[in-house]
């Protein structure tokens, strides 16, 4: 291989799965774990929630966390700048560790992020020593600025949370891939199916981050181990180095002694 | 003792600290986040903790999420 592979790296932690998936929605925690598995993610995300009083079922949900994975807290839900505090601080008293995925979203319709209210969080969670993984919009500028505020990883969409769309602007992607040199990026949000993931991984991205394409997919472990795949495939082809886009046709057999009558372009 | 925990008044006899509050609700302290009067408690301050009446608590955990 002429492209070398080198690790990922968040938050000081190396990983080999370039995969990361998210615990919600799945029909049972039995589901959720082999799916997990079926991932070979090595980080999951989780929410900070209210302990439900009236119905403890959901009490075993840490029972069905494969030993070994790093728990990344997330703070969905937060449309402003002191919810995202309170529950990242919540998050680090909860599990006890320093790493938050910051969301601040700007919109119950699309989920979009709140930018401004993103990075003016970031800096107060920085200086407070969190490891921030920051989901924003695929926007280069912003993702920069991020850079520049020290997070541990910036995390732009491809589509609307939940969406399913798939990657909405690879120019962009591409161009935050260009713009932040010094952290990881991984795609968070709107994957579908693993065509999207393995395109995410075609565009440079260190990573991608998925909930509900595993999870609402008719096999959610089937769907996992495509996306590990498709993951996988989309980081070789990228360190393969594609083929140039041509307008026309060049032919795979030699030109030189065809037999027959030299043919004629049709157009 | 009357409390509001997440969001819901609730009455309780024989609780006198945070430590005394998570006991009566069967939690177990680890994994758990706990806010009195929407000021973070940490793990290690439950037990000094006093709850006086009127008290808004909440107990937080992680769940799936993405």
């Amino acid at each position: 291989m002429t492209n070398t592979n080198p690790p990922l790296i968040i938050a000081g932690k190396t990983y080999s799965s370039r995969l990361f998936v998210g615990t919600g929605k799945y029909k049972t925690m039995d589901l959720m774990e082999q799916s997990l598995r079926a991932s070979g993610a090595e980080m999951v995300t989780v929410a900070i929630r209210r302990v439900n009083l009236n119905d403890r079922d959901h009490d075993d949900f840490w029972a069905h966390i494969p030993k070994g994975m790093v728990i990344l807290p997330n703070t969905a839900g937060c449309f402003n700048t002191a919810d995202a505090l309170r529950v990242s601080r919540l998050a680090r008293e909860v599990l006890d560790t320093p790493l938050i995925k910051l969301e601040v979203l700007g919109d119950t319709k699309t989920l979009l992020p709140d930018v401004m209210s993103l990075l003016e969080a970031t800096k107060v969670l920085v200086k407070e020593g969190f490891q921030v993984l920051a989901y924003t919009n695929d926007d280069p500028i912003v993702a920069k600025r991020l850079e520049d505020l020290g997070v541990s990883a910036v995390m732009p969409l491809a589509a609307p949370i939940g969406s399913g769309r798939g990657i909405q602007n690879p120019l962009q992607i591409r161009f935050i891939r260009e713009a932040v040199t010094s952290v990881p990026v991984l795609v968070d949000a709107g994957v579908g199916t693993a065509s999207d993931a393995a395109l995410a991984m075609e565009l440079g991205v260190d990573g991608v981050l998925m909930n509900t394409a595993i999870a609402e997919a008719q096999d959610p472990v089937l769907m996992a181990s495509a996306m590990k795949k498709g993951v996988d495939a989309g980081r070789e082809a990228f360190l393969a180095g594609r083929m140039p886009r041509r307008d026309y046709a060049t032919p795979s057999s030699p030109v030189a002694g065809v037999v027959g009558h030299a043919p004629v372009s049709g157009l | 003792m009357n409390l509001t925990i997440n969001g819901d008044p609730k009455t309780f006899s024989d609780v006198h600290t945070l430590a005394d509050l998570l006991a009566q609700l069967n939690l177990t302290p680890t994994l758990l986040a706990c806010e009195v009067n929407e000021t973070l408690v940490p793990k290690a301050d439950h037990v000094a903790t006093i709850l006086k009446d009127g008290d808004r608590v909440e107990i937080i955990r992680m769940i799936g999420g993405g």
